[in-house]
């Protein structure tokens, strides 16, 4: 973190569009990224908030997974985190942030559209851990569909529906179990939960879903002592983007910021949700979208 | 448990109940504006179990309302986040407003006292003036003194009392902004209280609602205008907190008193130093700096204000 003595102008604190054009093969990787995606590896400073507390982070080998790994394991927490297995190489560079903070990282390949690999995310935790007192659902899958609801193949919708929807559904039904009063569930929506892009339809329409499902949740567990709360990013600076959108060149340009968020401007909002200065804040959504207005 | 019952760990938090932070609650009745000073059952505000950070180190905060109920509370944690604090308050609220001047005090940080009635546009420049003149800069401005005013009936609704309540809650507040605006530099900050009631409406509270929701709308819409000059600006929407604005000079009913807080999910209200930290998220660079023109709800769990 930077003093705070030090004035930030949130306009330049990161960089600005325009960006090199650049275009990856999915799921993505960190590292031809150019700008590199800022994660908080010289800037978060923890303070405690969660000193030995348990964590599930999906998808969190890259983009808003690593930063929020990260900064659990600065604010004192072990982090278990999934990724894909071709994500190996991201997976290293999270399991080695965890570490240097001094915390146990456990880093679990698997793909979440199957309900047996959600299963065994859970037992692991629980058996390695003994509970879970927060669970991220971050993991997200998007393909932008240019050419019209009539291109939208069966395969893909539902590969976006199993990967954001059913995954989340799963992990939260299996994990409730292990979460002690206290603990929090926190899913990843998105800004398109509320003004969907053409493109990017039925990926809007699962973020939208899990605003639903959120406060749903948060009221079926609010009398066990559990929060449930949502973070909708606008745009973000993460692998996902040159490897699921065609334009990178003006990413965030549109927001008020003027920019993109990186990843470590993300991951304060999962600290806060997750510690006991949230302890009021249940059925939430915190934007963080760089002026886009949203309800 | 801390002394002044906040639990220390959230499994501290589920394991131990403390009878006055539960439905029912006591019941009192204030006269206007309402002492903190006076609550029988004394607010919670000094947030022991809260872990600063330096996350407010050498900034200027003016926060109006500052010396009771969330004000307080947000006094509180900026000077300990290493703020210096200026708070707006009635002249008739002076010994809420010492009590916050003396534990600002106490943590080595400076605290400005500004009474005055905020109805005056002349006087929300000059507190402006002061905090800059006395505190050398200012940083962080939250605008957070409410007239609240409620209604049984649509036929207690007057001009007088919406004019009154308007001019407290948006007038000011736009005032506030203006007279801030020529201070404000970059990395700078807009924090403004509203309310549930501003996100749902109210059949209680209609002007007061009305007002609030004014205030999430007029934030919305300068947020991206401040923001190319570099400055945040944000609400903060709180759910029913135990403070003294519901006890003073309401037509709220005895039942409605002792049973505050039971509507929301959780079932309860809030304590002032469970709504403090937000406006720390909100002010700090390090934790909100892509969060702009946003409303943050801690409402208990409510589902109707989105």
């Amino acid at each position: 973190m930077t003093d705070a003595r030090d004035p930030q102008d949130p306009t330049t604190a990161h960089p600005r569009p325009d960006f090199p054009q650049q275009g990856q093969e999915h799921p993505g990787w960190t590292g031809p990224m150019d700008p590199p995606p800022d994660h908080g590896e010289n800037s978060y400073r923890g303070s405690g908030l969660l000193n030995d507390r348990k964590t599930v982070v999906t998808g969190g080998d890259s983009g808003i997974g690593r930063a929020v790994a990260l900064a659990y394991a600065r604010e004192g927490a072990d982090v278990l985190f999934t990724y894909l297995p071709e994500e190996a190489e991201e997976a290293r560079r999270t399991t080695a942030l965890v570490e240097d903070a001094g915390r146990t990282a456990i880093a679990m390949p698997c793909d979440l559209r199957e309900e047996s690999a959600c299963r065994e995310v859970v037992d692991r935790a629980a058996g390695e851990f003994g509970r879970i007192d927060v669970l991220v659902n971050n993991a997200a899958y998007q393909m932008s569909q240019p050419d019209g609801i009539g291109a939208i193949t069966t395969e893909q919708f539902d590969r976006v529906v199993h990967t954001n929807l059913y995954a989340m559904f799963w992990l939260c039904k299996m994990s409730v179990p292990h979460l002690p009063a206290g603990g929090s569930i926190i899913n990843t929506t998105s800004v398109q939960a509320y003004k969907p892009s053409p493109h990017l339809l039925d990926y809007a329409m699962t973020k939208g879903a899990i605003v639903t499902f959120t406060q749903g949740l948060a009221q079926m567990l609010v009398g066990d002592g559990i929060r449930v709360n949502a973070v909708a990013p606008g745009p973000v600076w993460t692998p996902l983007i040159p490897a699921t959108l065609p334009d990178t060149v003006e990413f965030g340009k549109q927001a008020p910021l003027g920019r993109p968020a990186q990843p470590a401007e993300m991951a304060p909002a999962y600290v806060f949700l997750a510690s006991a200065h949230a302890n009021f804040i249940t059925a939430e959504v915190m934007n963080a979208t760089g002026g886009t207005p949203l309800p | 448990m801390s002394a002044n019952g906040a639990p220390n760990t959230a499994s501290e938090s589920a394991a131990q109940v403390d009878d006055e932070l539960f439905p029912p609650y006591r019941f009192q009745r204030m006269e206007r504006p309402g002492l903190e000073a006076d609550m029988e059952i004394k607010p919670r505000y000094q947030a022991r179990n809260y872990r600063p950070a330096g996350k407010l180190t050498g900034k200027a905060a003016l926060i109006t309302g500052g010396d009771s109920g969330i004000g307080r509370a947000v006094a509180l944690l900026y000077a300990r986040e290493g703020a210096d604090v200026a708070i707006v308050y009635l002249p008739a609220e002076q010994r809420d407003a010492e009590q916050v001047r003396d534990e600002v005090t106490a943590l080595g940080r400076r605290c400005l006292l500004l009474p005055g009635d905020l109805c005056d546009p002349e006087f929300c420049a000059e507190t402006v003036r002061a905090t800059v003149a006395e505190l050398g800069d200012l940083n962080i401005l939250v605008s957070n003194a409410a007239y609240l005013n409620s209604q049984t009936e649509l036929s207690q609704l007057t001009a007088e009392a919406f004019d009154l309540v308007f001019k407290t809650n948006v007038y000011a507040y736009f005032h506030l902004v203006m007279a801030a605006l020529p201070h404000l530099k970059k990395g700078d900050t807009i924090i403004a209280t509203v309310s549930e009631e501003a996100l749902k409406g109210s059949d209680l509270m209609m002007d007061y609602a009305a007002s609030k929701a004014a205030v999430v709308v007029f934030t919305k819409s300068i947020a991206p205008h401040l923001v190319q000059r570099g400055i945040r600006a944000n609400v903060v929407a709180p759910g029913p907190t135990w403070t003294p604005l519901n006890l003073a000079g309401q037509r709220f009913t005895d039942d409605y008193l002792t049973e505050l807080g039971t509507q929301t999910p959780m079932g309860r209200v809030a304590q002032p130093e469970e709504i403090a930290p937000a406006f720390v998220y909100l002010a700090s660079d390090a934790d909100s700096s892509y969060t702009v023109g946003e409303t943050i709800a801690a409402t208990g769990g409510y589902t109707d204000s989105r």
